[in-house]
């Protein structure tokens, strides 16, 4: 067990700790998930971690809070980033208890596991082969989010684990990601090398005539 | 009580809380963002669903005890109970929108700050987007935008499905990345071009 972190301030905008705490416990939900499809305990592991980390930024957002306040006007302006500080620890730990029970290898239930395979927004995990167009490749060049719809939450390279990673894909990296059912499909291809080139987006290009 | 079809109803209501949690998520931050009560309301209606699913699903569960190992069972009591915690953070969101207490600036542009964000627009006459249905669309595969709600002549459509055609004047709300999030509004209201 590690040792509690100290309570510090920190001078860090709220703005900053929100968008923080916002894409992290989305990232932890999708890990959560994703531990429990694959039955995987790195995973799980990183959700408890990200877990700590939520924590600290909760702190961070109600004494930053606290600081700005100084009348009841403001009070009731800031009562409601207090109260998302708050549901974003709830769901931080709720994807902690989700990710608990791969750690505690408690086993699922199988058809759950093919049901979760199989919604309309799904987690995938796929194996960057060396004949794949992606290997080699920054995702923040990529922008495989707006070609095909799929985010990929985490890289796995060796024993090395990397969340939001924008970084390279290389040859036998596994990816993490989520993604429409189309999607998922297209980056299964993209990896394998069966499909040569990133669909483009058709939607939202150019201008209309008058 | 057949034994299989309490299995499959668990997995079936699994499922359910799975998608109604992270789908009130997305509703709540929206109903924040835009202090719009109205979705704040679906978002309490959805939560009086997920307890009572919530509930049947653990019945359910304890009933079929004889049936499966107690560590699959409890696995499947704490992938509901984390679920309906999510749903549970997401009705306290909404809640706050409900008691009328003004969204904050700072929330809608943190909101905006993050890789991942929510985004409303109006469909224009002359967008692509009117009068195709959604499957044809493919917004989401397309440009990785996923719409989570529809406003048409004052009645709200949630998770709209595949089948659910677009028209002008429609107000939707959509999740998905920046890029996609330009080409989204692009689409809804196309630029004219010069000549």
């Amino acid at each position: 067990m590690s040792e509690e972190e100290e309570i510090k301030y920190k001078p860090i905008s709220i703005m900053e700790l929100l968008t923080q705490m916002h894409s992290t416990t989305t990232l932890m939900i999708d890990l959560a998930y994703s531990a429990v499809l694959f039955n995987d305990k790195d995973l799980a592991e990183e959700v408890s971690e990200l877990e700590k980390k939520v924590e600290n930024l909760k702190t961070t957002l109600l004494m930053n809070t606290a600081i700005a306040i100084k009348d009841a006007v403001d009070a009731e302006s800031m009562i409601g980033i207090m109260e998302v500080g708050g549901a974003a620890d709830t769901i931080s730990h709720a994807a902690a208890d989700i990710a608990d029970i791969v750690s505690i290898g408690l086993g699922i239930d199988q058809n759950i596991l093919k049901a979760f395979a199989k919604t309309q927004e799904r987690l995938t995990r796929v194996i960057i082969q060396a004949e794949s167009i992606l290997a080699g490749k920054a995702l923040s060049e990529l922008k495989l989010e707006t070609n095909i719809g799929v985010s990929v939450i985490a890289i796995r390279r060796g024993k090395e684990l990397v969340l939001n990673p924008n970084e390279r894909l290389l040859k036998g990296d596994t990816a993490i990601a989520r993604g429409s059912d189309v999607g998922v499909v297209e980056l299964d291809k993209l990896a394998k090398g069966e499909l040569k080139e990133i669909p483009r987006p058709k939607i939202g290009n150019g201008c209309v005539l008058n | 009580m057949c034994s299989k079809l309490s299995q499959e109803q668990v997995v079936d209501m699994i499922v359910q809380l799975k998608d109604f949690s992270e789908m009130m998520v997305d509703l709540a931050y929206s109903s924040l963002i835009y202090n719009n009560e109205e979705i704040a309301d679906q978002v309490n209606d959805m939560e009086e669903i997920v307890d009572k699913l919530y509930t049947k699903l653990e019945l359910t569960v304890l009933r079929s005890r004889e049936m499966q190992p107690a560590e699959v069972l409890l696995s499947s009591i704490r992938l509901a109970v984390a679920a309906e915690q999510i749903a549970d953070a997401a009705y306290k969101l909404a809640t706050i929108v409900k008691k009328g207490a003004k969204s904050h600036p700072i929330l809608k542009l943190a909101m905006e700050k993050a890789d991942e964000t929510i985004v409303a627009t109006t469909i224009s006459a002359n967008s692509i987007l009117a009068d195709k249905n959604l499957g044809e669309l493919g917004l989401e595969d397309d440009i990785g935008m996923k719409i989570i709600a529809v406003k048409r002549h004052g009645t709200w459509t949630y998770n709209p499905k595949d089948s659910f055609t677009l028209a002008p004047n429609d107000l939707i709300i959509a999740r998905g990345y920046s890029e996609g999030r330009e080409r989204l509004l692009n689409a809804a209201s196309p630029k004219l071009c010069d000549d």
